[in-house]
């Protein structure tokens, strides 16, 4: 057997004994699989739609499998120094990471196997009949889809020095190719035509192969839409026997998806190769040089004077700073990355939402930066000290456990917040333009709102992070957490704002449909309603207790048990 | 008022017993030397003491305080060097101990703190780039902050090179004359014999011994060593019948005795002395408290 195969049959055994790898699993059951079995449904759309639709819905959820199962691949073995043991053993780095390719790239087939295996059976039922022929094409694709993010992962893993990193390059990734969040439409592909064309407008066209030659490549760039051309081409061929395109397109798109993962294996090798084997003293990875400057500017924070401030503010003002450091820089780029083009292509005035509708729902749109944020700044907050030792030199000064988690929640929040007002700023200043009105009572309005979920977000993730013992169970339990409301919830209730009244009040019950109900009421208050949710001031009270329960009970629990922990 | 003080602690992890009815006592002004080996509950005693661990059962009181119910009047007069404490890798010493000296109250002098451990040159470099010693003397020095009545050092001597260890000892009575108790925990035998008053002795969760470093000294075997002008083994016979004495070994003119305390030693040494005028020379070896260590330690076994 050859090294490479060696690693990874260990790896694989290993992995099997991983609790990640479970929890992976309870990702696909709770988002992925309710949503492949509800689309299954021929009153609503024909076969193949519900094979394309499949297809796509499993991308997202793919890139979150994956994630999860590469991460930390080699990183892990880097951080606890088992590279070493392997490294002496004569393996060279490119068969170790290799071998961790193909032991993840076994392993996140098996869950895409599944999750195909689920939609064929949900179309045997719901449609008659097996479709192999379809079913296999498109599962071939998606196969190959998470092959090729494995190939970025494990990459992204070999070549980074920290598992935050890794996390927040892939989904910078995503994020940048995906075309749902617009960031290719939005910076790239004007960039281009203001190259090319030496106007930002680009030309239009009904099909992309009836567009310049010149627009069809800028396009053909994005290999995430060359995947999913190759989708349609082939399920459209496999099913009618022919499909808009030619077949040299698509095997162009296929080899530019093929590089799309080839190319950070390769990079993550060589830079294994040539870097250290371990990860600690880490120069800081490409976003070095911006965290010096803003680790430099975290410094100049105002020292309290503890003639006047108490012991609280400087655990505040320490935990910022700590913060400031270790997490803001790839969130900022993360949250910026989901929101700017998000905003720059939505706000505009047009017959489909009126003005009021637009700003109405301009909070909503912060709600996943939220989340990305809050969560990237919170799950570590207790946790982390925990693991590092440091909570012991906290708690050797004179600090209770519950002054440091409730600095901890004050200063992570704060932390949020601060980070989201320059976007809020940039929507504030398109609005402005766009509409020529600064529009400052709805302002107002759904800044409070951003704000405030902001704040509940922030608090929750860090008391999950005070409740657990290692940051990957806060970082699982935020997620589930988030897969559940976000996931599962939606496809048991999917239009909680426009239901009858029995739906809505027990929609109230998801923190994520409360806080749109406050929304949308606050919003209303300010004079911006909108024609999507109906809410009464009864639903208004009802989400504010929901919010405010389902924020309190976190809090105590993480509480109580950070108060009762051993700190070993 | 005692500077430590435990009744019948209990802790335990799980079906793991980590410690087991430990009855302890350190007085104020005290260098109380906190001895055992590997897993023998030592460090869980100490998390208990600094309140970073819950006991399962039994009283804990330091300087008069139950850490439990009343750990930050406990840390406001406690220096504590923990054994696994972690640092904030971009923070330099001098943030660290600004840090301390800000959540203390206090208007200690960074520099003189820093001077004080040897590390005053590097105060500005990030803890990143420091060595296991050097983060020991920043624990060290953050221990410091505040002038504590008692200090509490977990295995401070761990990757401390010469220079560092003579620091460390030098703190400590420093710390000692002012009238500060230091419980000091460690497995390098020869440095608690060196600034210890007292020691106790840890072994599968059980305190087995809490004595003066002489006391502990003189438990157990002492050998004696007499030269002879003949064959010393014409005598072990007679020797090896004295009540007290554990072993007997002749070689060559060199009788090697093992004795279990004062009685059968004067007995041994009267019996030679009267049977025969060969004895050239006799020797009485002290045992170092690490002998005595190993003995009591593997005894328990």
């Amino acid at each position: 057997m050859s090294r490479v195969a060696t690693i990874a049959r260990d790896d694989l055994l290993r992995a099997v004994r991983e609790r990640r790898l479970w929890g992976v699993g309870l990702v696909l059951v709770l988002w992925i699989l309710p949503g492949i079995v509800a689309t299954a449904n021929p009153d609503l759309r024909p076969l193949s739609e519900y094979v394309l639709l499949t297809a796509s819905d499993l991308r997202r959820g793919i890139v979150v499998v994956v994630a999860g199962v590469c991460y930390r691949s080699v990183l892990a073995e880097r951080a606890s120094g088992t590279v070493r043991l392997v490294m002496g053993a004569g393996t060279t780095r490119r068969e170790f990471v290799l071998g961790k390719f193909l032991a993840r790239a076994v392993t996140v087939t098996g869950f895409v196997l599944a999750a195909l295996v689920v939609a064929s059976v949900a179309a045997r039922l719901n449609y008659g009949g097996w479709n192999l022929s379809l079913f296999s094409t498109a599962g071939s694709f998606t196969i190959l889809y998470g092959l090729v993010w494995t190939a970025i992962t494990v990459g992204y893993s070999a070549a980074f020095s920290s598992s935050y990193r890794v996390l927040a390059g892939v989904a910078v990734t995503y994020l940048v190719f995906n075309a749902r969040y617009g960031f290719w439409d939005t910076f790239v592909r004007p960039a281009v035509t203001v190259l090319v064309a030496g106007t930002p407008s680009i030309p239009s066209y009904d099909v992309l192969p009836a567009a310049p030659l010149w627009v069809q490549l800028v396009q053909r760039a994005n290999p995430l839409i060359d995947f999913w051309q190759a989708v349609r081409w082939s399920t459209g061929v496999v099913q009618s026997g022919s499909a808009a395109g030619s077949f040299e397109w698509q095997v162009v798109g296929v080899g530019v998806f093929l590089l799309f993962g080839a190319v950070p294996i390769t990079v993550g090798i060589r830079r294994f190769d040539n870097g250290r084997i371990g990860v600690s003293g880490s120069d800081g990875g490409l976003l070095g040089p911006v965290r010096s400057r803003i680790t430099a500017a975290g410094s100049a924070f105002p020292t309290p004077d503890t003639g006047r401030a108490g012991r609280w503010y400087t655990l505040v003002v320490y935990d910022i700073r700590h913060a400031v450091r270790g997490w803001t820089v790839p969130a900022v780029v993360v949250a910026a990355v989901v929101v700017a083009p998000d905003l720059v292509q939505t706000l505009r005035p047009g017959p489909a939402n009126s003005v009021a509708e637009l700003i109405a729902g301009l909070g909503w749109r912060f709600l996943i930066p939220v989340v990305v944020l809050g969560t990237a700044v919170g799950f570590r907050a207790v946790v982390g000290e925990r693991q590092t030792g440091t909570v012991r030199l906290l708690l050797g000064q004179p600090v209770s456990r519950r002054t440091v988690l409730a600095s901890k929640l004050v200063a992570r929040a704060l932390v949020t917040v601060a980070t989201l007002l320059p976007l809020i700023l940039v929507a504030e200043l398109l609005v402005t333009v766009r509409f020529d009105s600064a529009h400052v009572v709805g302002f107002v309005a759904w800044t409070l709102w951003v704000v405030s979920v902001a704040t509940v977000w922030t608090v929750f993730v860090v008391a999950v992070s005070a409740a657990v013992s290692s940051r990957v169970r806060s970082l699982a339990v935020v997620v589930l957490v988030s897969l559940f409301f976000f996931g599962l919830w939606t496809v048991v209730f999917p239009s909680p704002g426009r239901g009858p009244a029995w739906v809505r009040l027990v929609s109230v019950l998801n923190p994520i449909v409360a806080l749109d109900f406050l929304r949308e009421g606050v919003m209303t208050v300010a004079g911006y309603r909108t024609r999507f949710v109906q809410v009464t001031p009864v639903l208004f009270v009802l989400s504010l207790l929901s919010v405010l329960g389902e924020l309190a009970c976190p809090v105590a629990v993480g509480g109580y048990r950070f108060e009762w922990a051993d700190l070993e | 008022m005692l500077a430590v003080e435990t009744d019948s602690l209990y802790k335990s992890f799980g079906s793991v017993q980590a410690v087991e009815d430990v009855t302890l006592r350190v007085e104020q002004g005290e260098v109380f030397g906190f001895l055992g080996p590997n897993g023998a509950g030592k460090s869980t005693v100490i998390n208990v003491l600094l309140d970073f661990v819950r006991r399962s059962s039994g009283s804990v009181r330091v300087l008069g305080h139950d850490p439990e119910a009343e750990a930050r009047a406990v840390r406001r007069r406690v220096g504590i060097l923990p054994e696994a404490t972690g640092f904030y890798s971009q923070d330099t010493a001098r943030d660290h101990l600004r840090f301390a000296v800000d959540l203390a109250g206090t208007d200690d002098d960074i520099d003189r703190l820093l001077e004080r451990v040897g590390i005053a040159s590097d105060a500005d470099r990030r803890v990143r780039e420091y060595s296991k010693g050097m983060r020991k003397r920043l624990g060290l020095a953050i221990a410091l902050v505040g002038e504590p009545e008692l200090l509490v050092l977990d295995e401070p001597l761990g990757g401390l090179d010469p220079a560092g260890a003579q620091i460390l000892r030098d703190v400590v009575r420093a710390e000692s004359e002012r009238g500060t108790a230091v419980f000091f925990s460690s497995h390098i035998m020869s440095q608690v014999e060196a600034v210890c008053d007292r020691v106790g002795i840890m072994n599968d969760g059980r305190l087995i011994e809490s004595s003066s470093v002489d006391e502990i000294r003189s438990v157990g075997d002492t050998e004696l060593s007499f030269t002879l002008a003949t064959s010393a083994e014409e005598y072990a016979t007679e020797v090896d019948s004295v009540g007290g004495v554990t072993q007997v070994v002749a070689d060559g003119d060199v009788l090697s005795v093992s004795c279990t305390d004062e009685e059968p030693k004067v007995e041994v040494i009267s019996k030679l002395v009267q049977s025969s005028d060969t004895v050239r020379d006799v020797q009485a070896r002290s045992r170092s408290l690490e002998e005595v260590f190993r003995q009591m330690t593997e005894s328990e076994r």
